[in-house]
């Protein structure tokens, strides 16, 4: 393993992308246990380690289901990373908060 | 051959978008199968639709009121089991009775009412004209709002006068005369679900508070019924939608496969092609057949759970199956030392009465478990013996071992069909469900037995041994290919209807290189002209290839028509594999239903064996 994972270390100026921007789209069902698990994650995962450099845009694909076509979600909660790009996708209540770094290609992978 | 005029570099960005997507779909599937969603989005004919998946604890919930004997009711229909209940309520402690059920967001619905007086039904049924409003100030809109059971033990001419919420409303209430009344709430696991009133009229009697705790407890028990009834049907909808949802991932995931794998295993036999840079090939179509043996497992997995698992057995060598599947999965692991392989398949010399692709795919699974969970250095034995009436093979490794607790479950995944007994199952994947009830189907039995964490696992497989004994054996290597044709070789005039771009040239290019021609449409309608165009030109068409799903109508109409205007016949091409759809692509005329990926070498047996039995 190439970092000690119990010592996650700031993001440094050199580190951080190029565009500060990370637009994240989170998709949800409603009011489903995990949907609202997920959302409550991600706000909390966001500021403790993206504070400052993040967009979220919560899409309820049960008032709109056509929306879930533009990111070929299939399973509900679904986080996107729209940007940067590659589009990156990561499924579940985003309780793992190291797997969703690495997902996010925050934290480099292991 | 040429390969539709793709370069190696466009080729290699092809794969590594198919990797992309691949791993999407890999993830996808992990989390559904871990249980880290609970919605699905699928796409139906009108448009996406989300299903919410509250199934695993509703059925669980189902079950628990079930066996409580907590249920009042024989009947899973709602409405049949709330219009018996109000019957039953005016057989004696009410004249005339009421139910109003909320429902989720919407407006109350009225949904039984009887009278004891059958010449008053249909007055009484009048009722369900004027169902409560939420926001009335009394009467049963207050009791589904408050949960606060009320008793009227004397209804004054006042409070007639002012009843309903109009002038037709209250004529329709006056004129049932009531007299004393009782309104409960029908409450079940802290939700109000709706309220029962009850009414006395002609009989005169008064409700007192003896009567107003009967009618609680015929709320309480009504409740629970409404509750089963809608908990019944969130469990079939969410299975159902389970169902469908897997069928079309499968579908969606074996399509981009067929034209990969096409294209990879002819630049494979490409000699023009450097050794190194083919196998290179052989790693990326091994790793895409893998990929399709998953989707397979996943259709598997549905079919078992439907309990629509079916084999085809024939006398099989089990000595070849084991055989075959130990080299198929442990060759590399062999070959590169970092595991040694133990065989003493003494027993093995026998025919077993068996489905043997069935049979295969059961020993793959155990050896590649057995090869994951056992770190370098490991050893892994495959023995085989006879016990009465039964031969035995046991596949066992030095690994990772199995904690007791688990050892019970890990076969279990399907005992409730449910995503949230699969994620118990997780990190051993489906395997081990599929092929315990491929054993069973065979008869037989699989065990597991582990001394625990560290000590490593054996999997017993047990067949039943008996007449089969005498009967030859088929190859496994043979059973694939069908006897040769006379006619095969000669040329054919084929149809290829499939609206996959990539498929349909890849498809059409190998078919080409076997020497026939080939017409495609990507269309039902485009079908149809072009089988009468060849026709009208005098160069029929021998045979139709198509894909069930096209964008104006399905494969099966197409060869519905064709079968009837030119007595043609066909080979069904689908990403779904599910027995209904072999059932229907037969019945539309097709001889033959593939499930994509299909292999050239099988496409090219499956056309000879069809065209043996048309020409």
């Amino acid at each position: 393993m190439a970092a000690d994972p119990q010592a996650p270390k700031p993001m440094t100026e050199a580190e951080a992308p190029l565009d500060p921007e990370i637009e994240l789209r989170l998709y949800v069902a409603g009011q489903t246990p995990k949907s609202m698990t997920a959302l409550a994650n991600l706000k909390k995962l966001c500021e403790e380690h993206l504070a400052g450099k993040y967009t979220i845009e919560v899409i309820d694909l049960l008032k709109q289901p056509q929306l879930a076509r533009g990111d070929q979600i299939l399973a509900i909660p679904t986080l996107v990373r729209r940007l940067p790009s590659p589009i990156r996708k990561i499924i579940g209540d985003l309780s793992n908060t190291e797997r969703v770094l690495v997902g996010l290609d925050v934290r480099p992978r292991s | 051959m040429t390969l539709s005029g793709r370069t190696q570099e466009q080729l290699v960005e092809e794969v590594a978008e198919l990797h992309e997507r691949l791993r999407d779909a890999e993830e996808t599937l992990r989390a559904i199968r871990e249980g880290e969603a609970d919605a699905l989005v699928i796409t139906e004919r009108q448009g996406e639709r989300v299903y919410t998946l509250k199934s695993a604890r509703a059925e669980e919930n189902l079950r628990l009121l079930a066996d409580a004997g907590a249920m009042p009711t024989e009947s899973l229909d709602l409405t049949a089991t709330l219009q018996s209940a109000a019957r039953l309520a005016v057989s004696g402690f009410a004249d005339w009775c009421v139910i109003d059920l909320s429902t989720d967001e919407g407006p109350i619905e009225r949904v039984a009412t009887a009278h004891a007086d059958p010449a008053r039904q249909a007055l009484v049924e009048e009722l369900k004209r004027f169902p409560p409003r939420g926001d009335e100030p009394h009467g049963p809109a207050l009791v589904l709002r408050t949960g606060q059971a009320q008793r009227l033990e004397q209804m004054s001419p006042e409070c007639l006068a002012t009843a309903g919420r109009d002038p037709e409303h209250r004529r329709v209430f006056t004129a049932l005369a009531p007299s004393s009344a009782l309104q409960v709430p029908l409450a079940a696991r802290g939700r109000i679900l709706g309220v029962w009133s009850f009414y006395s009229s002609s009989s005169g009697r008064l409700y007192d508070e003896g009567d107003l705790a009967l009618a609680e407890e015929l709320g309480r028990r009504a409740a629970l019924a409404i509750d089963n009834a809608r908990l019944y049907g969130a469990a079939q909808a969410a299975n159902l939608a389970k169902d469908q949802f897997l069928a079309t991932l499968s579908h969606e995931l074996r399509t981009p496969l067929t034209p990969v794998l096409a294209v990879i295993s002819s630049l494979e036999g490409d000699d023009r092609l450097e050794a190194k840079v083919r196998d290179s090939l052989a790693m990326v179509r091994r790793n895409v057949e893998l990929e399709a043996r998953l989707i397979d497992d996943l259709l598997d997995l549905t079919r078992i759970s439907r309990g629509k698992l079916e084999l085809s057995r024939r006398p099989t060598d089990l000595r070849q199956i084991v055989e075959q599947a130990i080299e198929t999965c442990c060759g590399q692991d062999m070959a590169s030392g970092r595991l040694s392989i133990v065989k003493d398949l003494a027993a093995a010399d026998q025919t077993v009465w068996a489905d043997a692709p069935r049979l295969s795919q059961v020993f793959w699974n155990l050896l590649n478990n057995a090869i994951k969970f056992t770190p370098e250095g490991g050893t892994i034995t495959v023995r085989s013996w006879f016990e009465t009436d039964e031969i035995v093979v046991q596949v066992s490794d030095t690994g990772v071992g199995i904690r007791l607790e688990a050892l019970g479950h890990i076969f279990n995944a399907f005992e409730q069909g449910d995503l949230g007994t699969a994620r118990r199952f997780g990190g051993l994947g489906l395997g081990l469900a599929i092929s315990k009830a491929i054993v069973e189907l065979h008869g037989g039995r699989l065990s597991a037995e582990s001394e625990g964490v560290d000590h490593g696992a054996t999997f017993t497989v047990r067949l039943p041994v008996g007449r089969s004994r005498l009967e030859p054996a088929v190859s496994v290597g043979e059973e694939r290919r069908g006897a040769p044709r006379p006619e095969a070789g000669r040329p054919l005039h084929i149809l290829l209807a499939e609206d996959h771009i990539d498929t349909a040239e890849a498809l059409a290019a190998l078919l080409e290189g076997l020497g026939h021609r080939i017409t495609v449409a990507g269309t039902v309608a485009g079908g149809l002209a072009a089988a009468a165009e060849a026709a009208a030109a005098d160069r029929s068409v021998d045979l139709v290839i198509s894909d069930l799903g096209l964008p104006d109508g399905s494969g099966l109409e197409l060869m519905r028509e064709l079968a009837r205007l030119y007595r043609l016949t066909g080979i069904a091409l689908s990403g779904y594999g599910m027995e209904e759809d072999v059932r229907k692509s037969r019945q539309a005329g097709f001889a033959r239903h593939l499930t994509k990926p299909v292999t050239l070498d099988l496409l090219k047996d499956v056309i000879d064996q069809v065209r043996g039995t048309t020409t």
